[in-house]
Protein backbone atom coordinates (compact mmCIF):
# COMPACT_ATOMS: atom_id res chain seq x y z
CA UNK A 1 0.00 0.00 0.00
CA UNK A 2 2.87 2.26 0.90
CA UNK A 3 4.86 1.71 -2.17
CA UNK A 4 1.78 2.20 -4.49
CA UNK A 5 0.93 5.47 -2.84
CA UNK A 6 4.51 6.58 -3.38
CA UNK A 7 4.58 5.48 -6.92
CA UNK A 8 1.42 7.84 -7.56
CA UNK A 9 2.82 10.68 -6.85
CA UNK A 10 5.93 10.15 -8.25
CA UNK A 11 3.70 10.11 -11.16
CA UNK A 12 1.84 13.43 -9.98
CA UNK A 13 5.11 15.08 -9.52
CA UNK A 14 6.12 14.18 -12.97
CA UNK A 15 2.88 15.77 -14.27
CA UNK A 16 2.93 18.69 -12.87
CA UNK A 17 6.53 18.95 -13.57
CA UNK A 18 5.38 18.75 -17.58
CA UNK A 19 2.24 21.45 -17.03
CA UNK A 20 4.73 24.13 -15.88
CA UNK A 21 7.09 23.34 -18.56
CA UNK A 22 4.66 24.24 -20.79
CA UNK A 23 2.66 27.14 -19.05
CA UNK A 24 6.43 28.34 -18.77
CA UNK A 25 6.84 28.43 -22.54
CA UNK A 26 3.55 29.83 -23.29
CA UNK A 27 4.42 32.99 -21.17
CA UNK A 28 7.96 33.44 -22.77
CA UNK A 29 5.86 33.72 -26.05
CA UNK A 30 3.70 35.91 -24.78
CA UNK A 31 6.38 38.03 -22.42
CA UNK A 32 8.73 38.19 -25.97
CA UNK A 33 7.36 41.51 -27.71
CA UNK A 34 7.48 43.39 -24.28
CA UNK A 35 10.40 41.80 -21.80
CA UNK A 36 12.68 39.69 -23.99
CA UNK A 37 14.97 39.11 -20.93
CA UNK A 38 11.80 37.80 -19.18
CA UNK A 39 11.15 34.97 -21.81
CA UNK A 40 14.89 34.06 -21.19
CA UNK A 41 14.38 33.91 -17.19
CA UNK A 42 10.90 31.71 -18.01
CA UNK A 43 13.52 29.26 -20.63
CA UNK A 44 16.19 29.01 -17.63
CA UNK A 45 12.99 27.72 -15.40
CA UNK A 46 11.70 25.08 -17.67
CA UNK A 47 15.27 23.71 -18.17
CA UNK A 48 16.47 23.52 -14.21
CA UNK A 49 12.49 22.11 -13.82
CA UNK A 50 13.16 19.69 -16.47
CA UNK A 51 16.60 18.67 -14.84
CA UNK A 52 15.43 18.26 -11.25
CA UNK A 53 12.29 16.51 -12.22
CA UNK A 54 14.28 14.32 -15.25
CA UNK A 55 11.26 15.11 -17.67
CA UNK A 56 12.01 15.80 -21.40
CA UNK A 57 11.38 19.01 -22.65
CA UNK A 58 9.00 18.24 -25.62
CA UNK A 59 10.28 18.98 -29.28
CA UNK A 60 8.29 21.80 -30.07
CA UNK A 61 9.54 24.09 -27.10
CA UNK A 62 13.40 22.07 -27.03
CA UNK A 63 13.20 23.80 -30.93
CA UNK A 64 12.75 27.40 -29.36
CA UNK A 65 15.37 27.10 -27.29
CA UNK A 66 18.94 27.86 -28.23
CA UNK A 67 21.52 24.89 -27.26
CA UNK A 68 24.12 26.61 -26.46
CA UNK A 69 23.04 30.47 -24.88
CA UNK A 70 19.76 29.07 -23.84
CA UNK A 71 18.16 31.79 -25.08
CA UNK A 72 14.26 31.84 -26.01
CA UNK A 73 14.37 32.05 -29.78
CA UNK A 74 11.65 33.48 -32.14
CA UNK A 75 11.97 33.69 -35.57
CA UNK A 76 12.26 36.45 -37.55
CA UNK A 77 13.88 38.62 -35.02
CA UNK A 78 15.98 36.43 -32.69
CA UNK A 79 17.01 33.84 -35.48
CA UNK A 80 17.46 32.39 -38.84
CA UNK A 81 15.62 28.95 -39.94
CA UNK A 82 16.59 27.68 -43.48
CA UNK A 83 16.19 24.35 -45.12
CA UNK A 84 19.59 23.37 -46.34
CA UNK A 85 19.65 20.05 -47.95
CA UNK A 86 17.85 17.76 -45.33
CA UNK A 87 18.24 19.37 -42.93
CA UNK A 88 16.65 22.39 -40.86
CA UNK A 89 19.52 25.19 -39.91
CA UNK A 90 18.80 27.78 -37.23
CA UNK A 91 21.06 30.20 -36.26
CA UNK A 92 20.89 32.10 -33.25
CA UNK A 93 21.55 35.98 -33.42
CA UNK A 94 22.69 36.41 -30.34
CA UNK A 95 25.71 33.89 -29.83
CA UNK A 96 25.82 33.26 -33.75
CA UNK A 97 26.06 29.26 -33.07
CA UNK A 98 23.92 26.77 -35.37
CA UNK A 99 21.95 24.21 -34.96
CA UNK A 100 21.30 21.38 -37.52
CA UNK A 101 17.58 19.28 -37.52
CA UNK A 102 16.63 16.73 -39.55
CA UNK A 103 13.41 16.14 -41.44
CA UNK A 104 12.11 13.60 -43.94
CA UNK B 1 -7.55 29.52 -23.46
CA UNK B 2 -5.50 26.73 -20.75
CA UNK B 3 -5.09 23.90 -22.81
CA UNK B 4 -2.28 21.85 -23.11
CA UNK B 5 -0.66 20.44 -26.22
CA UNK B 6 -2.11 17.17 -25.88
CA UNK B 7 -5.63 18.92 -25.54
CA UNK B 8 -5.76 17.97 -22.20
CA UNK B 9 -6.92 20.74 -19.77
CA UNK B 10 -4.26 22.32 -17.00
CA UNK B 11 -5.09 21.36 -13.73
CA UNK B 12 -4.32 23.90 -11.24
CA UNK B 13 -6.45 22.70 -8.15
CA UNK B 14 -6.40 24.17 -4.81
CA UNK B 15 -4.72 20.82 -3.39
CA UNK B 16 -1.66 21.17 -5.79
CA UNK B 17 -1.19 25.06 -5.96
CA UNK B 18 1.26 25.71 -3.41
CA UNK B 19 3.55 23.06 -5.75
CA UNK B 20 2.05 24.32 -8.92
CA UNK B 21 3.79 27.01 -11.05
CA UNK B 22 2.94 30.87 -9.42
CA UNK B 23 3.68 33.15 -12.38
CA UNK B 24 1.39 34.49 -14.62
CA UNK B 25 -1.33 34.08 -11.68
CA UNK B 26 -3.03 37.10 -10.46
CA UNK B 27 -2.46 37.58 -6.75
CA UNK B 28 -3.02 39.65 -4.04
CA UNK B 29 -0.55 39.89 -1.04
CA UNK B 30 -1.62 41.20 2.49
CA UNK B 31 1.41 41.59 4.62
CA UNK B 32 -0.54 43.43 8.24
CA UNK B 33 2.98 43.79 9.69
CA UNK B 34 4.43 46.87 7.40
CA UNK B 35 1.46 48.61 5.47
CA UNK B 36 3.63 49.76 2.67
CA UNK B 37 2.37 46.24 1.25
CA UNK B 38 -1.19 46.83 2.04
CA UNK B 39 -3.34 45.47 -0.56
CA UNK B 40 -0.63 44.92 -3.06
CA UNK B 41 -2.05 43.21 -6.33
CA UNK B 42 -0.93 41.92 -9.44
CA UNK B 43 0.55 39.18 -11.76
CA UNK B 44 3.46 37.33 -10.74
CA UNK B 45 6.36 37.89 -12.94
CA UNK B 46 9.37 35.86 -11.17
CA UNK B 47 10.04 34.11 -8.48
CA UNK B 48 13.14 33.43 -5.89
CA UNK B 49 13.74 31.06 -2.73
CA UNK B 50 12.63 33.80 -0.75
CA UNK B 51 10.75 36.66 -2.67
CA UNK B 52 7.85 36.73 -5.33
CA UNK B 53 8.25 39.93 -8.06
CA UNK B 54 4.90 40.74 -8.69
CA UNK B 55 4.05 43.83 -11.81
CA UNK B 56 1.16 46.27 -10.58
CA UNK B 57 -1.89 47.03 -11.71
CA UNK B 58 -0.17 50.45 -12.53
CA UNK B 59 2.53 49.03 -13.98
CA UNK B 60 5.17 48.75 -11.05
CA UNK B 61 7.40 46.11 -9.93
CA UNK B 62 7.68 45.66 -6.38
CA UNK B 63 9.40 42.44 -4.57
CA UNK B 64 7.23 41.03 -2.25
CA UNK B 65 8.97 38.27 0.54
CA UNK B 66 7.02 35.13 0.98
CA UNK B 67 7.53 35.10 4.33
CA UNK B 68 4.63 36.56 6.90
CA UNK B 69 2.59 37.10 3.81
CA UNK B 70 -0.72 35.87 2.93
CA UNK B 71 -1.03 35.49 -0.74
CA UNK B 72 -4.61 35.32 -2.39
CA UNK B 73 -4.20 33.56 -5.79
CA UNK B 74 -6.44 33.69 -8.57
CA UNK B 75 -6.43 30.32 -10.50
CA UNK B 76 -6.99 30.22 -14.04
CA UNK B 77 -11.06 29.52 -15.11
CA UNK B 78 -11.69 25.82 -15.00
CA UNK B 79 -14.67 24.46 -17.39
CA UNK B 80 -15.93 22.61 -14.14
CA UNK B 81 -15.42 25.02 -11.56
CA UNK B 82 -14.81 28.19 -12.67
CA UNK B 83 -12.59 31.09 -11.35
CA UNK B 84 -11.86 29.89 -7.86
CA UNK B 85 -8.94 32.57 -5.55
CA UNK B 86 -6.99 30.04 -3.18
CA UNK B 87 -5.26 31.81 0.04
CA UNK B 88 -2.47 30.78 0.89
CA UNK B 89 0.27 31.32 4.16
CA UNK B 90 3.43 32.43 1.95
CA UNK B 91 5.98 30.26 4.66
CA UNK B 92 4.95 27.02 2.81
CA UNK B 93 6.40 28.00 -0.20
CA UNK B 94 9.52 29.28 1.46
CA UNK B 95 11.63 26.96 -1.27
CA UNK B 96 13.50 27.64 -4.29
CA UNK B 97 10.69 27.45 -7.73
CA UNK B 98 12.40 24.00 -8.91
CA UNK B 99 12.44 22.44 -5.99
CA UNK B 100 9.40 23.45 -4.86
CA UNK B 101 7.59 20.08 -6.56
CA UNK B 102 9.62 17.91 -4.49
CA UNK B 103 7.24 18.70 -1.67
CA UNK B 104 4.08 17.65 -3.17
CA UNK B 105 5.57 13.52 -1.69
CA UNK B 106 3.79 15.30 1.78
CA UNK B 107 0.42 15.61 0.05
CA UNK B 108 0.30 11.85 0.82
CA UNK B 109 0.01 12.71 4.66
CA UNK B 110 -3.23 14.82 4.12
CA UNK B 111 -4.57 12.11 1.75
CA UNK B 112 -3.96 9.08 3.98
Amino acid sequence: MYMRVRKKNKTLSKRVAYERINILFRLAEKNYKTNPERSDRYVNLIRQISMRQRVKIPRHIKRRICKYCYSFLVPGSNCRVRLKGEYVLTTCYNCGRKVHFPYN
Amino acid sequence: MNVNENGNEISITPEILPFHELIGLFVCAKRPKDPSFNDLSGVVVDETKNTLQIETVSGFLRTVPKSGTEFTFKLPENSETGRISVTIQGNILLSQPQNRINRIKNLRKFRN
